[in-house]
C-alpha cells in the first residue's frame, strides 16, 4: 500500500527529469537565438519584462510565480551573458586598440562575477524551507542536557550581565542547564558576578584561538548533550530552548540548530539614514531569507551565537574549528562534511545589539570577509570530500559575496575609462548594449524583489557592497594569498557618540570614488555638450555614472554618524502599569517604551506626583506583579518618565525577563513595515544620495572636529 | 468578382498617368539616341562627321573614380589606365586639370604636383598666388598626338621639393584633383576591316573609355529574334567582363539601305526583312555577315539572320559560343550544337565554396607578386545565396613571402576587403633579407558583398626613420611581396541559402535567374509588341547576367503575355509598361497605392508588426508605409522594380520591371545596371526617379531556396519570428515555475520529514 505511491511518485519524477532536460536546452537555444537588430532585442526584452511585472502585479507572493519571475531572469540573464561572450569582446575586431581588451576584459570579468552571484543567489533563495519548530517530549524528565556558552573577551560587564541574566531565565529544568561564563578577559569582577548568580566561571590559562579555543576550552570542561552558544550581547528569550531543542532531539543527524541574529538597536545604515525599523536592516535577507534558503539543501550555516549544538557533533570534528577567524562557518561546514544535518529555525529566539558605528561594521565584514576567504582557501567547498552539489554552491555563493569588492569598484568606475579617455570597455554599440543590458537587470530586480520581499529593498544590497568594497578589497585579497595571515578582532557592540560627526576617515575611498563620478559626469557633459564622442554612448555612460553616484552618495550618507547617547536603545514596548508614589497614591497607565535603566509611561489619569520622587512601578509577572524602585526623571499631563533605582539582582532578572525574555519578543520587532517598491527603493535612495553629497560638501566645506568615541577596536593575537 | 482587382488596376493607371513626366504622351526621344545623362557634368560625348573626323570628351567620373581625388602623404600617386578604340586615330589631345592645392603649414616649399602619359611628363600644376583665395584652380595641357595609344596610362604624382622633401606629408591632403577633370580627343575613324575573326572588334573593345554603346537594329520582334538579341547581349557581357554598356534599339519592320542610324551597330532580322544588298539572296541558313554600314562609311554592320527567326536565333547561339575563324565577311551554318544545359548553381564566374578558395585560382602567379611598395588585388564572385546569417569573421589563410632590407624595417602588409581595413602584418625583416609566414586572419563578413569582392593586399615597405625623414614608401625593386598561390579564403561553414523574393541578389549575380546560368529557368514576357525601352532594358540584363555568371542566356525563353501558360513553372521577368503588359497589374497588385486610407492602413498594420512581431518588421524608413509616403513625395517616378513569389508556380520569383512609359524604362536602364547603385537596391520593391533609388520591405508570399541544417533552420525560423522566441520563453518559464514548485515541495517535505 505504501510503496505504490512512492512508485509513481518516482516515476511521475523521472518523467518531470527527462521533460526538464530538453526544456532546458530548449531554454538555453532560445536565449543564443540572434536578433535582425538592437530594437527587436529591446523589444523582446520589454516583452518578457512586461510579462514578468504582469505575473508579479496580479500573484505576487505565490512561489511558482517567484520561480517563474527567476526563470525569465536567467533567461535574459543568459541571453545577456551570450551575447556579451560571443559578440562584444573584440577578439578579432581591428577597431579594438590593444590597450582597450584590458578594460574590455576586467569589465567582463567583473560581468561573469555578477552572473554567477546571481544564478547561486537564485539557487539559495529559491525556495526557503520555513521550518518549524518540532515539539520536545511529553515528560520533562526526559529532555536532554544543555550546557550554556557565554563567551566574552573586553566586553563590559553591563553589557553581559543581562546575557547571563536572561539565559538563567531560560525555561529549562535547572538541573539540565549549566550556564558557562567564558571570560577570555581574565576580568575579576566577572567572576564576581558568576559567583554570585551561581553559574560557572571559566578562565583560560592561555589564550590561544581566539573565541573558537574560548569555546573549545570550556567544551572540555563541560558534559551537557547540547551546547547553546550565545554572543555576550545576545540576550536569549525564555523559551529559547524549548523552541530549538526539539528539532535535534526528534532528528539524531541534526548536528545544529541555528536561529537568527536579532538586533534591537539600528545598525549604522539604519541609525545614520534614520530608517530603524522603516526599511528591512542589513542582517534582514541573510536571516529572512537565505539561511531558510540554505535549510532546504542542508545547507544552513552556524553564525557563531544563538545556536544549540550537539556535543557528539562537536567531538566528532574536535571542536569548533580554529583555523579561520570565521570560526563559525567554518564549523558548521566541517559538520556538514562529516554527514551532520543542519537545521535552521527562522524564529528569534534571541536579540543583540548591532554594531554602533559604521567605523565597526566594517571592521566586522573585514573579519567575516577574511575568515570566508580562509575557509575558501583552506578547506574550499566545491572540492572537499563529503558535501553534496547542492551544499557545495549554498557554501560557495556565501564565499563569493565576499569577493564582491573588486566587481563592485570596476563597476563602479568602468564607464568612467570612456567618459575620462573614451577608452571603450565594451565592443558594440550603445543601442545594442541598453537593449541587452537592461532586460537582466529590470528581471532581476523585479525576481529579486519577489524573493526579497520585506526582508531587503531594491538596490540596497549595492549600497551595502559598495560601503564594504574598498575596506574587504585588501583582506580579501591578502586572504586569499595567504590564508593564515592576520588576527581576529572582536566586534565592537556598545558604543556611545555624544555628537553627530561625519567620519572623514572611513568616508575617504567614498569620497573618492564620488569624486571619480563627479568628474565622470562632467566631462560626459562637456562630452556630450562638445561632440566628444558618439552621442548614445556618451548618454549610456553617463546614466551609468549618474547610478554610480547614487550608490556612492548613500554611502556618503551613511559615513555621517547620527548621536547614540544612549548604551541600550529602548523598546517600544507597552505593557499596563501601576504606579504608586512615596504618599500611596495609585497611577495607572502604559509603558511606551522600556529599557533597563527607564520607562515612559502614559498615564491613564494625571495625578499629584512630583519630579524627583521615588515610586514603585509595578508591571505584570507570570501570574502576578514585579515592582521595581523607580525615581521620577521627567513629567508632563499626561507621560511620566522613569528611571530605574539601583535594583537588587532578582528585580534585575526579572526585568530581563520582562524585557527581552518573552518568548515573542521579537517576533516581528524586526521585519519592516513597508513592502519593497523598486521605484520607490530608487527614489528613496535617491534621495539618500542628495543627503549624502550634502553632507559629505558640509563636512568637506566646514570641519568640524571629530568627537570622542569609545576605542572599541581591540585587536587580539592568533596567539 | 473582378471588380476590386478592376478598380485598383484603375487606380494604378492612375497612377502611372500622374508618374508620366510632362503628362501622358508618345514617348519623346528616338529609340537611336540616348537624352543626356543627368548627373554627370562633362559627359562623354562622341561626334562623328561625314569626313570621319570624330571628337570624344570624358572626365575621371567616366574612369569609374567615384570621388574627388585626394593626393596626399601615402597616396600621392595615382595612375588611370585610359583605353582608346583601335579604329580611330588621334590628332588632338587635351587634358584639363581641374585642382585646388590647399594651404599648407610648410610656406614656401616648392613641392609640386605632375601630371604624366604614358609615363611622359605633361607639366606641374601651377600653384595659386601667395596668400590668395584657397580655390579650384584648371590648367590644360596639351598631349602630342604620337603619345596617344589604343592603352594609355595618366598618372598624378607627386614631386617633392628637393629641400623639403617630407614636408606636408602627415598633415592631410596636400592638393585636390576634381573627378570632373576631363580630356577631350579628336583625330580621324579609320575604316575597319569586315573580318568575322576580328570579332567582337570594333562592336567592344575592351580598354577603352566610358559605357561601351551597341547599338541593335530589330527587323522584328518576334520572340526568338528577341531570344537571339539576348543571347547576343549576354555574350558581349561576358566579353565585357562587366563593362557598362548601353544597347540603343531600334526597331524597324521596313529596312532600307538608308535608314539606318551611324556608328557600328548589330542587326538581327530574317533575310525577307533586309535591304536587298545586305544578304545573297536566298541565304541557305543561319548566316552572319559583316557589312559597311550604308549611312556612315566608317560603320559596320553586325548581320545576324536567317530564313526563319529561329535561324537567327541559331546565328546568334553560334556567334556567341564560337566567334567564326574564317577570315571572310559572312558565313552561313548549318545548325548549332548547343552545350548540354547547365546544371543549378554552377556559373564559371561563382566560386565553389565546396572547398577552400585558393589564391592561385583566383590569379596567376604573375599577378601575386609585387615590387617594392604596391597592392596584390584578388577579385572573386562569390555564390549570391551563401547564407552568411549571423557570422561575424571568414577565415582567411595568408602564405607570403617577403624580400625586405633590414632598414626597411618598419614594413608592412595591410589587407583590405572591398576596400574596408581588416588587418595589419608588420613585415618583420631578416637576416637572409627573406621572410616567409603564414598568418590566419579572420576578415569581416560585413564587408562581405553577395557577389563581387575584391582583396587588396597591400605591401608597404618603410624604413626605420622616423616618418618626417621617410614620408614615402619604398618603391625599390629590391623589395618584393609575394602571396603563395596556397594562400586561401575558407567559406566551407557558410550554408547555400535563401530567402526569396530579395531584390538585392538581382544586382548582386542576378540570382535566383542565374542559378541556371544559361537561364534555362528563366522566362522573359515581353509585350506584343515591345517598346525600344523595354527591349533595351532585356538586353542590357542578359548584358549583366552574361557578365555575372560567364555565360551567355542561351536558353532563355521570351513570351508574350497570352502565352504565360507555357512558362509558368519558371522564374519570369516582366518587362514593360501598365499599358503594353497587362500581367505586370497582377504582379505588382501587393503594391500599396497612394491614398490617405492605405496609408492610414498600412501604418496600423506596420505599428502591429512594430509591437507583435510575428515576423520581423522592415527595417526603419524602408516599410509598407514608407513607400506611401515616398510616393506622395518623389516628384517624377520613372518606374518599380518588384520582386514577388510567383503566383503561377510555387519555388518560383516574378521580377516586374514597370516603367511609367519607354522613356521612364529607358532611363531606369542606366540607374539599376549601375554598380554605385547596387546597394540601393534591396527587398523587395525598389522605385527609380530621378534622384536614384529607393528600395522597401513589402509583407508577401516568401520562399527558402537551398538547404540549412535542421537547428540552423529552426535557429533561423526564430530569428524571423521574434515573438515565437517570447511566446515559448515565458511557456517554458511558467511551466518551469510550476514543475520546480513541486520538486522543491517534495524536496522540502523529504528535509522536514527527516527531522
Amino acid at each position: 500500500m505504501t510503496e505504490e505511491p512512492s512508485f509513481s511518485r518516482t516515476i511521475v519524477r523521472f518523467a518531470g527529469w527527462i521533460a526538464a532536460i530538453p526544456a532546458v536546452a530548449l531554454f538555453l537555444f532560445l536565449a543564443t537565438i540572434p536578433v535582425s537588430d538592437w530594437r527587436t532585442q529591446l523589444w523582446l526584452g520589454i516583452a518578457v519584462f512586461a510579462v514578468a511585472l504582469l505575473l508579479k502585479t496580479i500573484l505576487d507572493g505565490k512561489r511558482w510565480v517567484i520561480l517563474t519571475l527567476i526563470s525569465l531572469s536567467l533567461f535574459v540573464t543568459f541571453r545577456y551573458a551570450w551575447w556579451r561572450a560571443t559578440q562584444t569582446l573584440g577578439i578579432g575586431d581591428p577597431q579594438v586598440h590593444w590597450y582597450e581588451y584590458p578594460f574590455i576584459f576586467i569589465l567582463f570579468g567583473a560581468e561573469i562575477y555578477s552572473w554567477l552571484i546571481l544564478v547561486f543567489g537564485y539557487f539559495q533563495t529559491a525556495f526557503p524551507l520555513s521550518r518549524k519548530a518540532d515539539p520536545l517530549p511529553a515528560d520533562i524528565g526526559g529532555w536532554p542536557t544543555v550546557d550554556i556558552f557565554i563567551p566574552t573577551y573586553n566586553e563590559p560587564l553591563s553589557i553581559v550581565r543581562a546575557t547571563v541574566l536572561a539565559a538563567i531565565n531560560i525555561d529549562w529544568p535547572p538541573d539540565k542547564k549549566r550556564i558557562y561564563l567564558l571570560d577570555d578577559g581574565d576580568r575579576r569582577e566577572f567572576e564576581e558576578f558568576a559567583r554570585t548568580l551561581g553559574i560557572d566561571y571559566l578562565a583560560r590559562p592561555e589564550h590561544k584561538h581566539a573565541k573558537a579555543g574560548n569555546l573549545n576550552f570550556a567544551l572540555s570542561r563541560s558534559e551537557g548533550k547540547y551546547i547553546a552558544v550565545f554572543d555576550c550581547d545576545h540576550i536569549p528569550t525564555r523559551s529559547f530552548l524549548q523552541t530549538t531543542v526539539g528539532i535535534p532531539e526528534k532528528n539524531p543527524k541534526v548536528g545544529f540548530v541555528q536561529t537568527p541574529h536579532h538586533f534591537y538597536s539600528p545598525d549604522p545604515y539604519e541609525r545614520n539614514l534614520d530608517v530603524f525599523q522603516k526599511l528591512p536592516n542589513e542582517g534582514e535577507l541573510f536571516y529572512g531569507i537565505i539561511q531558510d534558503g540554505n535549510d532546504l539543501w542542508n545547507a544552513a550555516t552556524f553564525c557563531g551565537s544563538c545556536t544549540v549544538i550537539r556535543r557528539e557533533a562537536l567531538d566528532e570534528i574536535q571542536g569548533f574549528a580554529v583555523d579561520t577567524v570565521t570560526e563559525d562557518a567554518h564549523t558548521s561546514l566541517k559538520l556538514h562534511r562529516r554527514g551532520w544535518e543542519s537545521a535552521y529555525l527562522n524564529l528569534p529566539q534571541a536579540a543583540g545589539l548591532a554594531t554602533p558605528t559604521l567605523s565597526a561594521h566594517i571592521r566586522q565584514r573585514i573579519r567575516w570577509a577574511r575568515g570566508m576567504i580562509q575557509v575558501f582557501r583552506i578547506e574550499n567547498p566545491l572540492f572537499v570530500s563529503g558535501l553534496r552539489l547542492s551544499q557545495r554552491l549554498c557554501y560557495i555563493n556565501g564565499m563569493l559575496f565576499f569577493l564582491s569588492s573588486l566587481p563592485r569598484i570596476v563597476f563602479l568606475t568602468a564607464p568612467l575609462a570612456y567618459l575620462y579617455f573614451g577608452i571603450r570597455i565594451f565592443d558594440a554599440d550603445a543601442y545594442s548594449i541598453a537593449s541587452y543590458a537592461f532586460p537582466p537587470i529590470a528581471l532581476s530586480l523585479i525576481a529579486n524583489a519577489a524573493i526579497h520581499g520585506k526582508h531587503r529593498h531594491s538596490f540596497w544590497n549595492q549600497v551595502y557592497e559598495t560601503t564594504l568594497a574598498p575596506y574587504i578589497l585588501l583582506p580579501t585579497f591578502l586572504a586569499l594569498i595567504n590564508p593564515r595571515l592576520g588576527t581576529f578582532n572582536v566586534t565592537a557592540k556598545e558604543g556611545r557618540i555624544e555628537q553627530a560627526f561625519y567620519d572623514r576617515k572611513i568616508a575617504r575611498p567614498f569620497v573618492v570614488l564620488w569624486l571619480l563620478n563627479l568628474g565622470g559626469l562632467i566631462s560626459g557633459i562637456v562630452r556630450y555638450s562638445g561632440g566628444f564622442g558618439e552621442i548614445p554612448t556618451i548618454l549610456l555612460t553617463l546614466a551609468w555614472t549618474l547610478h554610480n553616484l547614487i550608490i556612492v552618495g548613500t554611502t556618503l550618507a551613511v559615513s555621517w554618524e547620527r548621536a547614540q547617547r544612549r548604551d541600550r536603545p529602548r523598546l517600544n514596548l507597552n505593557l499596563p502599569v501601576r504606579i504608586t508614589s512615596s504618599s500611596g497614591q495609585v497611577l495607572f497607565g502604559e509603558t511606551e517604551d522600556f529599557s533597563d535603566y527607564g520607562t515612559r509611561i502614559r498615564l491613564a489619569k494625571s495625578g499629584p506626583v512630583s519630579m524627583r520622587e521615588t515610586v514603585l512601578l509595578e508591571v505584570p509577572f507570570r501570574e502576578g506583579v514585579q515592582g521595581f524602585p523607580a525615581e521620577i526623571v521627567g513629567m508632563d499631563e499626561s507621560n511620566l518618565r522613569l528611571n530605574f533605582q539601583p535594583l537588587t539582582l532578582e528585580e534585575e532578572q526579572r526585568l530581563m525577563l520582562i524585557l527581552y525574555g518573552r518568548a515573542d519578543a521579537w517576533v516581528r520587532f524586526g521585519v519592516a513595515q513597508q513592502n519593497d517598491s523598486i521605484l520607490k527603493s530608487l527614489w528613496n535612495i535617491s534621495l539618500f544620495a542628495l543627503i549624502g553629497q550634502g553632507r559629505v560638501l558640509k563636512a568637506l566645506l566646514w570641519s568640524s572636529p571629530k568627537p570622542e568615541i569609545p576605542k572599541t577596536r581591540l585587536l587580539r593575537g592568533p596567539s | 468578382m473582378k471588380c476590386p482587382s478592376m478598380i485598383r488596376s484603375a487606380l494604378f493607371l492612375c497612377l502611372a498617368i500622374l508618374w508620366l513626366p510632362g503628362g501622358a504622351g508618345p514617348a519623346r526621344a528616338s529609340g537611336s539616341s540616348l537624352p543626356a545623362p543627368q548627373s554627370a557634368t562633362v559627359p562623354p560625348v562622341a561626334g562623328i562627321d561625314g569626313q570621319g573626323t570624330f571628337l570624344k570628351t570624358f572626365s575621371l567620373r567616366d574612369l569609374q573614380v567615384g570621388k574627388d581625388i585626394r593626393l596626399a602623404g601615402n597616396s600621392a600617386d595615382r595612375s588611370f589606365q585610359i583605353g582608346l578604340s583601335p579604329d580611330t586615330l588621334v590628332q588632338n589631345a587635351l587634358i584639363r586639370v581641374l585642382y585646388r592645392f590647399h594651404r599648407s603649414l610648410f610656406r614656401g616649399i616648392r613641392t609640386n604636383l605632375a601630371v604624366d602619359w604614358n609615363g611622359i611628363l605633361l607639366g606641374t600644376l601651377p600653384y595659386p598666388p601667395e596668400n590668395g583665395p584657397v580655390q579650384d584652380q584648371a590648367v590644360t595641357f596639351s598631349i602630342p598626338s604620337f603619345l596617344m595609344n589604343t592603352r594609355n596610362t595618366l598618372r598624378f604624382r607627386i614631386v617633392k621639393d628637393p629641400k623639403n622633401p617630407c614636408a606636408n606629408f602627415g598633415l592631410g591632403s596636400f592638393v585636390t584633383v576634381r573627378r570632373s577633370t576631363s580630356i577631350r580627343i579628336s583625330g580621324r575613324k579609320i575604316r575597319v576591316p569586315e573580318r568575322l575573326s576580328d570579332l567582337p572588334f570594333p562592336f567592344l573593345y575592351p580598354s577603352i573609355v566610358g559605357p561601351r554603346r551597341i547599338p541593335f537594329v530589330f527587323g522584328s520582334t518576334e520572340p526568338a529574334i528577341l531570344e537571339a538579341g539576348g543571347i547576343l547581349s549576354s555574350g558581349f557581357g561576358v566579353l565585357g567582363n562587366y563593362l557598362s554598356f548601353r544597347f540603343p534599339v531600334l526597331i524597324s519592320h521596313s529596312l532600307s539601305a538608308t535608314n539606318f542610324p551611324t556608328g557600328h551597330l548589330v542587326l538581327l532580322a530574317i533575310d525577307k526583312d533586309l535591304p536587298p544588298t545586305f544578304a545573297p539572296s536566298p541565304i541557305r541558313g543561319p548566316y552572319l555577315a559583316l557589312l559597311p554600314n550604308p549611312s556612315d562609311p566608317f560603320g559596320r554592320i553586325l548581320l545576324v539572320s536567317g530564313r526563319t527567326p529561329e535561324e537567327v536565333k541559331v546565328a546568334a547561339s553560334r556567334l556567341v559560343l564560337r566567334i567564326p575563324d574564317r577570315e571572310s565577311s559572312s558565313t552561313t551554318f548549318g545548325g548549332v550544337s548547343l552545350p548540354p544545359p547547365r546544371g543549378s548553381d554552377d556559373a564559371p564566374r561563382w566560386l565553389s565554396v565546396d572547398r577552400v578558395i585558393r589564391f592561385g585560382s583566383l590569379s596567376g602567379p604573375a599577378d601575386l607578386t609585387v615590387h617594392g611598395t604596391g597592392t596584390v588585388k584578388l577579385a572573386f564572385s562569390l555564390p549570391p545565396d551563401l547564407f552568411s546569417w549571423h557570422r561575424k569573421w571568414v577565415p582567411v589563410h595568408v602564405h607570403f613571402r617577403v624580400r625586405t632590407l633590414n632598414r626597411e624595417n618598419r614594413s608592412r602588409l595591410d589587407i583590405f576587403l572591398n576596400h574596408r581595413y581588416q588587418e595589419s602584418l608588420p613585415l618583420d625583416p631578416s637576416d637572409s633579407g627573406r621572410g616567409d609566414r603564414s598568418v590566419d586572419i579572420p576578415v569581416a563578413v560585413r564587408d562581405l558583398t553577395p557577389f563581387r569582392n575584391q582583396l587588396n593586399f597591400n605591401f608597404n615597405f618603410r624604413n626605420s626613420l622616423p616618418s618626417i625623414f621617410s614620408c614615402t614608401m619604398n618603391k625599390s625593386p629590391e623589395l618584393s611581396g609575394t602571396l603563395m598561390p596556397d594562400s586561401y579564403i575558407d567559406l566551407r561553414s557558410f550554408p547555400r541559402f535563401s530567402n526569396l523574393p530579395d531584390l538585392r541578389l538581382i544586382p548582386n549575380g542576378g540570382y535566383p535567374f542565374t542559378r541556371y546560368a544559361d537561364l534555362s529557368r528563366t522566362a522573359v514576357i515581353l509585350s506584343d509588341t515591345p517598346g525600344y525601352g523595354d527591349i533595351q532594358v532585356f538586353l542590357h540584363m542578359m548584358a549583366t547576367f552574361g557578365a555575372q555568371t560567364g555565360t551567355p542566356s542561351l536558353r532563355v525563353t521570351v513570351v508574350n503575355p497570352e502565352e504565360i501558360g507555357s512558362v509558368r513553372e519558371k522564374d519570369l521577368i516582366l518587362i514593360g509598361t501598365y499599358d503594353s503588359n497587362p500581367l505586370l497589374l497582377g504582379l505588382t497588385g501587393s503594391l500599396p497605392w497612394e491614398s490617405e486610407k492605405n496609408f492610414q492602413r498600412l501604418r496600423t498594420q506596420n505599428l502591429l508588426l512594430e509591437l507583435f512581431r510575428w515576423n520581423n518588421p522592415p527595417p526603419a524608413h524602408f516599410g509598407p508605409s514608407d513607400l506611401v509616403s515616398y510616393f506622395r513625395n518623389v516628384r517624377m517616378p520613372l518606374g518599380i522594380l518588384m520582386e514577388t513569389a510567383s503566383p503561377y508556380s510555387s519555388h518560383h520569383v516574378a521580377l516586374s520591371l514597370v516603367g511609367v512609359s519607354q522613356d521612364g524604362i529607358r532611363s531606369m536602364d542606366r540607374i539599376l545596371f549601375d554598380p554605385r547603385q547596387f546597394p540601393k537596391i534591396f527587398g523587395d520593391a525598389t522605385v527609380a526617379s530621378p534622384e536614384g533609388l529607393s528600395s522597401f520591405v513589402l509583407p508577401g508570399p516568401s520562399y527558402k531556396i537551398g538547404h540549412l541544417d535542421p537547428l540552423e533552420s529552426l535557429r533561423f525560423w526564430f530569428y524571423s519570428h521574434p515573438i515565437g522566441i517570447v511566446v515559448l520563453v515565458v511557456l517554458l518559464a511558467v511551466a518551469g515555475g510550476v514543475g520546480l514548485q513541486s520538486l522543491y515541495k517534495s524536496y522540502a517535505r523529504r528535509t522536514r520529514g527527516t527531522t
